[in-house]
């Protein structure tokens, strides 16, 4: 109360400040949506290709979602591999994010003989360019007998998250760990401290992983391609989006390819919003303090 | 007793590649076996499931033909599946036991190909196919001296321009084109390789030697080339070339050009763009300083090739021969566009009577176009003439250097990266 | 407790061999008789079985998938004519790219069993010890239990280390070790076999035609690295601190238009930035139209343009992450620390400086080293947006934006000289683990976390 009556120019000079912070806010905000605007008109344009020289399309129109939901050629099941994208990203999210919090934990709060070594090898091993792997990673599935099917995919997806622990263990590391002192002194043990503590205090770095590795298998082109082949049914999105590009379709399939990146960004949007509020909310306002 | 136990081991390995190799192929070779033991008797039978690649626009057209050659041939099952044949080498050779038994490819990629052993020669049809087909599509579809393809289609670069605004004596020639008109003309992006490399053989120069097999066969830094330099530096002063690449369609319709270079693909955007105004022409000459000459495409030619780890290698070559036949041409032709190479199918009224394919072959001919080379060091000449057309064009290679880049040029790309 | 065990085991496995029981004494020949003998029938019959299932797979593929690693195969595949069909028909031979990646996945395999059998005579000899000091051996459920407590570790991190090792060690290796064969485009299976050349890959790499690429193309790698991970981390922790910041309203709105751009996958605004970016497209019609400027701004096709527009719309891509990260940690700052901070008179900037900035980067620094590395290796954002253009005729097969990763795609997928991606790779791979591997163990969160 002292320090607010104190000075009124603080005031003021703080009021000026807020509007400065609106006005980048709201210049970053026109640059960040812009790409996104423009995708989301372009997939209403009736007329044109995929250069313009505007902006608002002259006549709009439905016709390009149309193509991509009729699949009225028989090789564009967009839904089906919407579905299947789904089902790859649900199962995967949930398998990646269980091993990346788990990796994240016993790296960060538990002690063991290998914790170090392990810790620097896993730091090297993403250094080396990832796509020269696909043939090798190809081949090994195919000994497993798994190649063309969605549970490679899974598979592999779930599996590269054991090493994209870094941001999570960082975020392990700022949890005093005298909570988890004071829980082993009443006797809990270890799986306890880290469902009972842990667990609930990280439910923002839970968001952001899960988040993070349900998007990946939206995104994956060369590698899902590479894992499919030719077994079109098995396709993810991403794979049949890429293929709209081609030298001969890149034109005219143009707006179809944007209307299917909105329907695309859609769901992940509406999953980010709903996750937001955890994400907000679920940082301890209590329990970290000392 | 030694050759014994090396004997004993051989097959011990050789067995436990077959496990290993069948353990990921899950491929059988029971079928191979069986005919093999086969009585010797009459013509072995055709027989087998195979499975066909085409790119995706043509699963319509390729539907229909397989229900007939299936009627032919009741013992072979045919599976059709997408794939993208510009992908073929690097498809087929991520896993040649599980592509396609037959699949299309463009024919640069045959050379590479041939090499590592992934398709099979043909044979068996290569009387047939060389009687039929035009010359160059055969020369398209062989490797050192043998046939390996199954051509089903030419294509070539030819000339699109606005009628409204160009008559067919302004597109004559390369100086009235671009004097009367704006040419959009990609001199400064990638992919001016593929339009503008073969200004060289328009000068009388040769890529990879006079049947594009030979790997130190490039001359490109010779005299000629230097003029072709010359010219190709001139064109940045020119105003009537405006320099587009994605975007060209896009000025087409706005009228910021109006003719550019291109293939049959973009008739239907062509159409699109300027509808009835759409006219088209082969390729202008050009005059590099000693008089006219005919400005030179690269012509390609679509193939069908068979996989060499086919289980079924009769009932895939003659699937392969039956979609690269007379009447499956013209049906393709009908659906696709596609220009055959086969020569009756060429003198069809339907082809005749269409303008584009008209100009096509009248491209595909030996004075207007180079068959464009499939040797497999080709691919590191790509990355090199592009950068040597862009960086002429904007001026980053001073003239003084054209030899010098020319020559680095040669050493590029007669050897892939060593 | 675990710990203070192991230094009391003095009993080396020479001795134990001695000194222990004939059950104990299987153990070194069949695993798991010391713990079937005590009772820990689920341990002992997993160390059993393992054997067993091992030995059977040593005797039906192993051997040979070993054996086949030192030529990388001897039989050529080939076309025999076949009179009765008419055709020559294909004589399979060895895929030398097979018999490497098995023969590879055959010692990773020898190795794990070799770890699980110290483990075995371990588990022995723990058994010997108790026996010695007069003490029960654990039971199933008690040994179950640690796997909750003291061997927590264990259970949390078997399963994924697994799919590491199959998924990201073995790759790896199969990897590293092309670069010492002849696997080139002269050398391409199913038809021909390649083999071990030793090093001379590395000198053709470091001293042929490919030298003049490699080290402009390595300098603007990492100049672009260092430029791409700063901006996104100093302008993405700036917008966290600026959303998060006292009297802004709507702060979940900010965010969400921010992460939004999160949410299209990065082929696509990628491929949307080059067209909006293209010499004809809507920017510059925009500005154009509005007279801003005459002649359209080149932003992929002029060196020096290109490569500001790669770091713009990296930071495009890359800035919504950081924010969000870094708004955990501001979230998850000490409040009261600040506030006594400003009661203490300091200002903002003051208390950013000292107390904010210092815990997002001690936080952040392992995510930075790691964001660092992945844009040496940012494949997608160089691939789709310039695809490594615009084309530079100094270079061998590589454009002016073009980074090693870029540029090995390249080399891999056209001209398929797998041996001298590898080299290069490989030389990727120890410049940026030398790099890391020092500003990571000198960082705080290494040394206390």
């Amino acid at each position: 109360m002292e320090a607010k009556k104190k000075n009124k120019s603080y005031k003021s000079s703080q009021r000026i400040s807020l509007t400065g912070s609106y006005i980048l806010l709201i210049v970053m905000s026109i640059v960040w949506m812009f790409p996104i605007v423009w995708i989301v008109l372009s997939s209403f344009r009736a007329e044109g290709g995929a250069f313009v020289p505007y902006i608002i399309p002259k006549s709009f129109t439905l016709d390009n979602y149309k193509i991509l939901l009729s699949n009225s050629t028989g090789s564009f099941p967009f839904v089906r591999w919407f579905l299947n994208t789904l089902f790859i990203a649900t199962i995967s999210c949930i398998l990646s994010t269980f091993i990346t919090i788990a990796m994240a934990y016993a790296l960060s709060r538990l002690r063991f003989r290998m914790r170090k070594p392990i810790l620097k090898i896993a730091l090297v091993l993403n250094m080396f360019p990832g796509f020269m792997s696909m043939f090798a990673i190809y081949y090994i599935l195919k000994a497993l007998d798994l190649t063309q099917t969605k549970f490679a995919l899974i598979l592999v997806y779930s599996a590269g998250a054991a090493l994209g622990f870094y941001i999570a263990k960082g975020f392990f590391d700022t949890i005093p760990m005298a909570l988890d002192e004071s829980a082993m002194i009443d006797g809990a043990n270890k799986w306890q401290i880290f469902t009972k503590i842990t667990l609930p205090l990280s439910k923002p770095m839970i968001v952001y992983t899960s988040l993070m590795s349900f998007m990946g298998p939206w995104m994956d082109f060369i590698f899902a391609k590479v894992i499919m082949g030719d077994k079109v049914e098995n396709y993810t999105v991403a794979i049949g989006l890429f293929s709209m590009m081609t030298k001969t379709t890149a034109n005219s399939l143009f707006m179809s390819f944007t209307a299917g990146c909105v329907l695309i960004a859609i769901p992940i949007t509406i999953l980010f919003i709903i996750m937001q509020r955890f994400y907000v909310a679920g940082i301890t306002s209590g329990s970290v303090k000392e | 007793m030694k050759t014994n136990w090396k004997k004993y081991v051989t097959s011990g390995l050789m067995l436990g590649t077959a496990v290993l190799l069948t353990a990921c192929g899950g491929g059988n070779s029971s079928d191979k076996q069986e005919d093999a033991n086969a009585s010797s008797n009459e013509e072995p039978k055709v027989e087998g499931n195979v499975k066909l690649w085409v790119d995706r626009d043509f699963l319509p057209a390729y539907k229909e033909i397989i229900a007939d050659f299936e009627k032919e041939y009741p013992d072979v099952k045919v599976e059709l599946t997408e794939g993208t044949s510009t992908d073929a080498q690097k498809d087929v050779s991520k896993d040649p036991k599980a592509a396609a038994d037959v699949f299309m490819m463009p024919h640069d990629q045959l050379g590479q190909m041939a090499e590592a052993g992934l398709i099979y020669p043909n044979t068996k049809y290569a009387d047939d196919v060389k009687e039929n087909n035009v010359e160059s599509a055969i020369e398209g579809a062989s490797w050192k001296g043998e046939l390996y393809g199954y051509p089903y289609g030419v294509e070539s670069q030819f000339l699109y321009y606005n009628k409204s605004k160009l008559s067919e004596d302004d597109v004559k020639t390369w100086e009235s084109l671009t004097s009367k008109g704006k040419l959009g003309a990609n001199f400064g992006e990638a992919g001016a390789n593929y339009v503008f490399a073969p200004l060289f053989m328009s000068n009388g120069l040769h890529l990879y030697g006079e049947n594009g097999e030979d790997s130190k066969g490039t001359d490109f830094n010779t005299e000629p080339g230097i003029q072709v330099m010359q010219w190709i530096a001139d064109q940045k002063n020119n105003p009537g070339v405006v320099q587009s690449n994605a975007e060209t369609l896009a000025s087409l319709q706005s009228g910021k050009i109006d003719a550019f270079l291109s293939g049959p693909w973009s008739k239907n955007d062509v159409i699109k763009a300027i509808g009835d105004d759409m006219a088209v022409a082969a390729y202008p000459t050009v005059d590099f300083g000693n008089g006219p000459v005919q400005q030179k495409a690269f012509m390609g030619v679509r193939l069908f090739a068979v996989n060499q780890q086919t289980e079924a290698p009769l009932a895939a070559m003659a699937l392969a021969d039956y979609i690269s036949n007379e009447s499956s041409q013209l049906t393709v032709f009908e659906s696709n566009g596609i220009v055959p190479s086969n020569k009756a199918a060429q003198e069809s009224d339907a082809v005749k009577a269409d303008a584009v394919s008209t100009a096509v072959v009248e491209m595909t001919q030996p004075t207007h176009t180079v068959v464009m080379p499939k040797i497999p060091e080709i691919v590191s000449f790509w990355p090199a003439m592009d950068a040597v057309i862009n960086d002429t064009y904007k001026g980053k290679i001073k003239p003084a250097d054209f030899q010098s880049k020319l020559d680095k040029l040669i050493n590029d790309v007669g050897t892939p990266a060593e | 407790m675990f710990n203070k065990k192991k230094y009391e085991q003095k009993t080396t496995f020479r001795e134990l061999f001695k000194k222990g029981d004939a059950m104990t004494k299987l153990s070194f020949v069949i695993m798991g008789s010391a713990n079937l003998a005590n009772k820990q029938w689920l341990k002992g019959l997993f160390f059993l079985g393992t054997q067993v299932a091992f030995l059977f797979w040593l005797i039906r593929n192993g051997l040979t998938a070993l054996s086949m690693l030192s030529t990388l195969g001897t039989q050529e595949q080939g076309l025999v004519m076949d009179k009765k069909l008419g055709i020559p028909v294909l004589q399979e031979g060895d895929n030398s790219m097979l018999i490497l990646l098995f023969g590879i996945a055959a010692i990773l395999l020898c190795i794990l069993m070799i770890v699980l059998y110290i483990v075995n005579l371990k588990s022995a000899r723990h058994l010997y010890e108790l026996k010695q000091a007069g003490q029960k051996a654990p039971t199933t459920m008690e040994d179950l239990s640690s796997l909750l407590n003291e061997r927590f570790h264990a259970t949390l991190m078997t399963i994924p280390l697994l799919g590491v090792l199959f998924f990201t060690i073995l790759p790896l290796i199969y990897m590293i070790s092309i670069a010492f064969t002849n696997y080139d485009h002269n050398h391409l299976p199913p038809k021909n076999l390649f083999t071990w050349v030793g090093f001379s890959n590395f000198a053709n790499v470091l001293n042929g035609k490919m030298a003049a690429t490699f080290f402009p193309v390595l300098s603007w790698t990492l100049i672009w690295a260092v430029i791409a991970t700063a901006t996104c981390f100093f302008f993405g922790v700036l917008l966290a601190l600026l959303i998060n910041r006292k009297g802004i309203k709507f702060k979940g709105l900010w965010r969400t238009i921010f992460v939004i751009t999160l949410a299209v996958p990065q082929f696509v605004s990628l491929l949307i930035m080059r067209n909006l970016l293209n010499g004809a497209g809507p920017i510059n019609a925009t500005l154009m139209s509005w007279g801003l400027i005459d002649t359209a701004i080149p932003f992929l096709t002029d060196p020096l343009w290109a490569k500001i527009s790669v770091i713009f719309v990296n930071m495009w891509i890359g800035l919504p992450a950081t924010m969000l990260v870094s708004t955990g940690i501001i979230q998850n700052l000490p409040e009261d620390q600040i506030e006594a901070a400003r009661i203490d008179g300091a200002n903002a900037f003051q208390i950013f400086r000292n107390i904010t900035f210092p815990q997002i980067l001690f936080v952040m620094t392992p995510a930075l080293i790691q964001q660092f590395i992945g844009n040496i290796n940012n494949f997608n954002v160089i691939f789709l947006l310039t695809g490594g253009g615009p084309t530079n005729s100094d270079f061998y097969g590589a454009g002016s934006t073009d980074l090693l990763v870029t540029w090995l795609y390249n080399l891999t997928l056209n001209t398929m000289d797998y041996n001298l991606a590898s080299v290069i790779g490989i030389l990727i791979f120890i410049l940026s683990a030398v790099f890391s591997l020092i500003a990571y163990t000198r960082t705080n969160s290494f040394k206390e976390g």
